[in-house]
C-alpha cells in the first residue's frame, strides 16, 4: 500500500519473530485441538485451517483455529515467503523463526497441500475509510426494492444462525455450510439488491450485539440458498490493519463499499468453488 | 508576537519584577504600572531566556491600553475585533475597565484573540483570557504576590527558574490529550481556562466566567440562516487575515477545512497571496484526500501545493531546536513538517486551518442526538431514529435506547458530563491507574443536553490544543472556524438542526454548498490518520523506542517502559484500529520535557 520499504531494524526491536494478534471477533465457545507438533524437522508448509495474505511483502495469517489474525514482522515475512513460496528461491532461511511459528500453530512439518499463494490485493492502496458503508453496495441500484415477509424472515433466520454459529465455533463455522445446492441462478443482481434490502431490513430492527462478520455470512448463505454464486470473502489490509468481510457476485460488492473488491487482500474466500486462499 | 507578562504586591527588588523592567528596557515595550503592580506588553525582541527573539514583523499586535477614564490601569494583548457591525473591523482602541468584569462587556463588545490583565483602583488584579482560549494565561503566586504571563517561557524567565515538572498532569495529558484544566505542566503554575475572569483582591483568588457557553446556547433556538453564516464565516476569516501577504492554509479537501478556504478565497486581495497545501503521505488511500483537495482548489481557482511528506513523519527530527512550547503539544511530533511549512510560508504569512469544526458544527456520535429530536418534536422524534437506521449501522432499538438513556439522565438531572468524557482508555503502560485527574469543566455545560454538552467541552479543548507556535513560530495559527461569532452562531443552532440522519455539521454543509464540490459538502466519511502515524512509528521507530526507553515518563516511574515499547511495536505493526493517541501523546510529553531540558 505504498508504505515505503521496510527496513528490517524499523520495528524488530523484539528480535526477529515478531507476531502481533488481533482476535476476527467474540471468542469462539469451541476451539479445535491444537495441531500435531512437528517432529523435529524444518516446518515447511502452513498448517490446515491458516489462511495467508501479502501485503506489501507484509504476510498476515488467519488463523482459523484460534480465530486470530497474525500479523508477522517484516523478517518473519521474508522467512516464510521464502520457505513456503519458492523454496528454491533466495531469501533467508531461519529455523528459529519457523520453529517458532510451528509452535505458534501457523506451520507444519507435514506436506503441502498444494501450492502455497498468499492473497494480494488487486489495487494495492487500501480502503479510503474504515467505516462499513452497508447502502453504497447493490443496495444503491433498487432503492424501492420491497423485500416480502418470507424473504425477511429468512434473513431474520440466517441472521440469527450465522450469529450463533459464530459466536460458538468462530469463522470455521462458514466454511461448515456449503453453498448452491440448487441450480445456480445467473448473476441477477435484483435478486441480489432485494436480498440486501432484506438483511438491512432486518438488521434495522435487531438489537443483539452481532459478532462482526455475522452480517455478510447470513447473507451470503441467503444468498446460496436462493441459487445465487455469490462469494463471502474475508479481506484484510495492513498499515493500519483493517478487516472487512463482504459479499460480492462476480466481482460486484453486495454489501459495501464497492472499493473493497480491489483494496483488501482476499484472506478468506467462500463460495460456489469451495474455500480459497 | 507581543506577550504580556505582569506581578502585583511584589518589592520592585524582588527577582520577577527586577527581571520584567530589564525586558521592558526592549525597545517597543509597554507598561503600565502602579503601587506594587506592573503590567507590560513585550514585543517579540525582547530577549527571553529560551525564546528566539527576533525583531517585529508586519502584522504584530500591539497592546491595547486598559483605561479607567483617562487612567490606563492594564493591557490587552492579541488581536481584538469589533462585535457590533463589521465583524472584520481591528479594533486598537483602549477598552474601559469595567468591561473587564464576570458575564463581562469585553466578550460582548470584541472577539478575537486575547489575554489581558488589569488593576483596579482598590487594587484588584483582573486576569482574562479571551472566550475560546486562542491565547493563554499562566499565573503563579511568588512571595506573596503573583506573577504571570501570555508564554510559559517568560514566565519561568521571570522566576528565574524552572518550576518541577507535574507528573501527575503530563501523565493525565498521556489519556486526555490537552483539555481545559487551570493546572499546567509544571507544578505550582496555573492557566486560566478559556473566557474567565481570575479576580485577586489581596491574597483571595477567584474565578468567575468571562463568557458562557451555556448562556449563548441557551439563547438561541432558532434554525441557523446560511446566508448568516456564510457572512460570519466570512467576516471573521477576513480579520483574521487581515492585510497578510501569504494566506497558508491546510488543505485537506474536507468540509472544515474547504470552508474556510472558500471563505479566504472570498475576500482575498489583489496583492495576497493564497497558499493552499496538502501534505501527501504514502500511507495508504485512507489518508490520501489529494484528489478532494485538489477537487477544492480548482473549483476555487487556486492553485494546490502538494507536499511530499515522505521525510517529513512524525517523529523526524526537525533541523532546528524544537520550541519551549507551553505545553506538550502533539504538534511536537510533527517538528520537521512545521518547519519546512513556516519556512515555505514565510515569517508574515498567516497559517490557516480548518480545526474546531468537528466540535464547533459537532459530528455525529451515538444515538444522543436523537434525545434533542425528541425534546424538540415529541413522538415525532421516532421517525428521525428509524431514518438514522436506514444506514445500517446501528439498529433502530440500540438507537432508541441511547435516546432513552439520554432522557433519562436528563430527567433524574444528572450531569451530562464527568469531566474524563473524551479521555482515551488508560493504557496498561501508564501509572497510576484509573481514573484520571478530570477536567475543569465550562460553567453550565454539564447540565445541559450531552449533544450540547460534549459541542462546548469539545470547543474548550481547543483553547490547549491550537497551534501557538509550530506551524507558525512566529504568531499563533488561525483556526477561523474557533472565531467566537462562529461559535456562537453554532451555540445558538438548536442541536437537530446540528445534527440528523442526513449527517453531522449541518449549518456548515449547507452554508457551503454550492460553492464547493460536493465531495467536500456532502462526504459522509472522513479520513483517518491512522495510517499516518503508524508509518511514522515504523519509520522512526528507533526515535520512538530512544523516547520511551531513555524517557523521563520511565525514569520517574510514570510509564513500564517495556510494556509501551511492546504497544509501540503493535502499533507500528498493525492492529490498532485508529490512531493510538495516549501512545503519541507519551511521545509528545517526551519531546516536550527534551525540549526544556537545562
Amino acid at each position: 500500500m505504498g508504505s515505503g520499504p521496510l527496513r528490517q531494524d524499523d520495528l524488530e526491536l523484539d528480535g526477529p519473530l515478531l507476531l502481533v494478534e488481533c482476535p476476527v471477533g467474540p471468542a469462539p465457545a469451541r476451539t479445535p485441538s491444537a495441531p500435531d507438533p512437528h517432529d523435529g524437522s524444518l516446518p515447511a508448509s502452513s498448517a490446515p485451517g491458516v489462511h495467508w495474505a501479502d501485503y506489501d511483502g507484509d504476510l498476515i495469517a488467519l488463523d482459523l483455529r484460534t480465530d486470530r489474525f497474525v500479523a508477522l514482522g517484516a523478517y518473519a515475512s521474508a522467512v516464510v515467503s521464502a520457505t513456503l513460496g519458492t523454496p528454491a528461491a533466495p531469501g533467508p532461511r531461519d529455523g528459529e523463526v519457523l520453529a517458532a511459528l510451528a509452535r505458534r500453530g501457523l506451520l507444519t512439518g507435514g506436506p503441502a497441500a498444494g501450492p502455497w499463494s498468499p492473497a494480494r490485493p488487486a489495487r494495492p492502496g487500501g480502503v479510503t475509510t474504515n467505516a462499513p458503508r452497508p447502502l453504497a453496495g447493490v443496495a444503491r441500484t433498487a432503492p424501492a426494492a420491497r423485500p416480502g415477509l418470507p424473504l425477511l424472515l429468512a434473513a431474520r433466520s440466517h441472521l440469527l444462525t450465522c450469529e450463533r454459529e459464530l459466536r460458538r465455533d468462530g469463522l470455521s463455522a462458514l466454511l461448515a455450510d456449503r453453498p448452491a445446492e440448487r441450480p445456480a441462478r445467473p448473476d441477477d443482481l435484483p435478486v441480489a439488491a432485494r436480498l440486501v434490502r432484506a438483511h438491512l431490513a432486518v438488521r434495522r430492527l435487531w438489537s443483539r450485539p452481532q459478532h462482526p462478520m455475522a452480517a455478510p455470512a447470513a447473507l451470503a448463505r441467503h444468498a446460496w440458498r436462493v441459487g445465487l454464486p455469490v462469494r463471502l470473502v474475508v479481506g484484510v489490509q495492513k498499515h493500519p490493519l483493517h478487516s472487512r468481510a463482504f459479499v460480492e457476485l462476480r466481482g460486484t460488492v453486495l454489501d459495501d463499499d464497492p472499493e473493497l473488491a480491489g483494496a483488501l487482500a482476499p484472506i478468506l474466500v467462500v463460495g460456489p468453488e469451495g474455500e480459497a486462499a | 508576537m507581543t506577550q504580556l507578562a505582569g506581578y502585583v504586591d511584589l518589592h520592585p527588588d524582588q527577582r520577577p519584577a527586577r527581571r520584567l523592567r530589564e525586558l521592558l528596557g526592549t525597545a517597543g515595550s509597554v507598561p503600565v504600572e502602579g503601587d506594587g503592580w506592573l503590567v507590560a506588553g513585550l514585543p517579540p525582541s525582547a530577549p527571553v531566556a529560551g525564546v528566539p527573539a527576533r525583531d517585529p514583523l508586519p502584522g504584530d499586535d500591539a497592546p491595547v491600553p486598559v483605561v479607567a477614564g483617562t487612567a490606563q490601569r492594564g493591557l490587552l494583548v492579541g488581536r481584538l475585533f469589533e462585535r457590533d457591525g463589521d465583524l472584520s473591523r481591528r479594533c486598537a482602541e483602549p477598552v474601559p475597565l469595567e468591561w473587564l468584569a464576570g458575564d463581562g462587556e469585553l466578550p460582548r463588545r470584541r472577539w478575537g484573540r486575547y489575554a489581558g490583565a488589569a488593576v483596579r483602583p482598590d487594587g484588584t488584579l483582573l486576569l482574562a483570557r479571551d472566550p475560546i482560549g486562542h491565547l493563554p494565561c499562566f499565573h503563579v503566586p511568588y512571595a506573596g504576590g503573583l506573577v504571570f504571563a501570555t508564554r510559559m517561557a517568560l514566565l519561568v524567565d521571570l522566576l528565574g527558574e524552572r518550576p518541577d515538572f507535574d507528573w501527575d498532569r503530563l501523565g493525565t495529558f498521556v489519556v486526555q490529550g490537552p483539555g481545559p484544566t487551570t493546572r499546567t505542566a509544571w507544578q505550582g503554575v496555573s492557566q486560566l481556562p478559556p473566557g474567565t475572569l481570575l479576580r485577586r483582591t489581596g491574597r483571595e483568588t477567584s474565578r468567575e466566567p468571562l463568557w458562557s457557553a451555556a448562556t449563548v446556547a441557551a439563547g438561541g433556538g432558532a434554525d441557523p440562516d446560511p446566508d448568516a453564516l456564510r457572512d460570519t464565516l466570512r467576516a471573521c476569516t477576513r480579520a483574521w487575515v487581515g492585510s497578510a501577504p501569504v494566506v497558508a492554509l491546510d488543505l485537506s479537501g474536507g468540509l472544515d477545512s474547504s470552508a474556510v478556504a472558500w471563505a479566504v478565497h472570498a475576500d482575498l486581495r489583489g496583492d495576497q497571496t493564497f497558499q493552499p497545501r496538502y501534505v501527501y503521505f504514502p500511507a495508504g488511500a485512507s489518508l490520501d484526500e489529494r484528489p478532494l483537495a485538489a477537487a477544492v482548489t480548482e473549483r476555487l481557482g487556486s492553485e494546490l501545493l502538494v507536499v511530499d511528506g515522505a521525510d517529513l513523519l512524525p517523529l523526524t527530527p526537525p533541523k532546528g531546536p524544537l520550541p519551549r512550547a507551553d505545553a506538550p503539544q502533539l504538534q511536537f511530533t510533527e517538528a520537521r513538517l512545521n518547519e519546512l511549512l513556516a519556512e515555505q510560508a514565510g515569517p508574515a504569512a498567516e497559517a490557516l486551518g480548518g480545526g474546531g469544526g468537528d466540535q464547533v458544527f459537532v459530528l455525529k456520535g451515538g444515538g444522543d442526538h436523537l434525545a434533542d429530536h425528541l425534546r424538540r418534536r415529541g413522538p415525532l422524534g421516532l421517525v428521525e431514529a428509524w431514518r438514522e437506521s436506514r444506514h445500517g449501522l446501528t439498529p433502530f432499538p440500540q438507537l432508541l435506547a441511547a435516546a432513552g438513556r439520554e432522557l433519562r439522565r436528563a430527567r433524574r438531572r444528572e450531569p451530562a458530563l464527568t469531566g474524563n468524557d473524551f479521555d482515551f482508555p488508560r493504557p496498561a503502560w501508564l501509572s497510576p491507574p484509573d481514573p484520571g485527574t478530570p477536567l475543569e469543566l465550562p460553567a453550565g455545560a454539564a447540565g445541559l443536553s450531552a449533544v450540547r454538552a460534549g459541542q462546548i467541552l469539545g470547543t474548550a479543548y481547543w483553547g490547549d490544543a491550537v497551534d501557538r507556535e509550530h506551524r507558525n513560530p512566529h504568531r499563533p495559527s488561525v483556526y477561523p472556524l474557533l472565531s467566537q461569532p462562529v461559535v456562537e452562531f453554532a451555540l445558538r443552532t438548536p442541536v437537530p438542526a446540528l445534527v440528523d440522519h442526513t449527517g453531522d455539521r449541518l449549518p456548515l454543509r449547507r452554508a457551503v454548498r454550492g460553492l464547493l464540490p460536493e465531495s467536500a459538502t456532502d462526504a459522509a466519511v472522513k479520513g483517518s490518520y491512522a495510517g499516518m502515524y503508524q508509518l511514522a512509528l515504523r519509520h522512526n521507530a528507533a526515535v520512538a523506542r530512544e523516547l520511551i526507553m531513555d524517557g523521563r515518563c520511565a525514569e520517574r516511574g510514570l510509564v513500564d517502559p517495556e510494556s509501551a515499547l511492546a504497544d509501540l511495536v503493535a502499533t507500528g505493526r498493525g492492529f490498532v484500529r485508529g490512531p493510538n493517541w495516549p501512545l503519541y501523546n507519551l511521545l509528545a510529553v517526551e519531546l516536550w520535557c527534551r525540549a526544556w531540558r537545562p
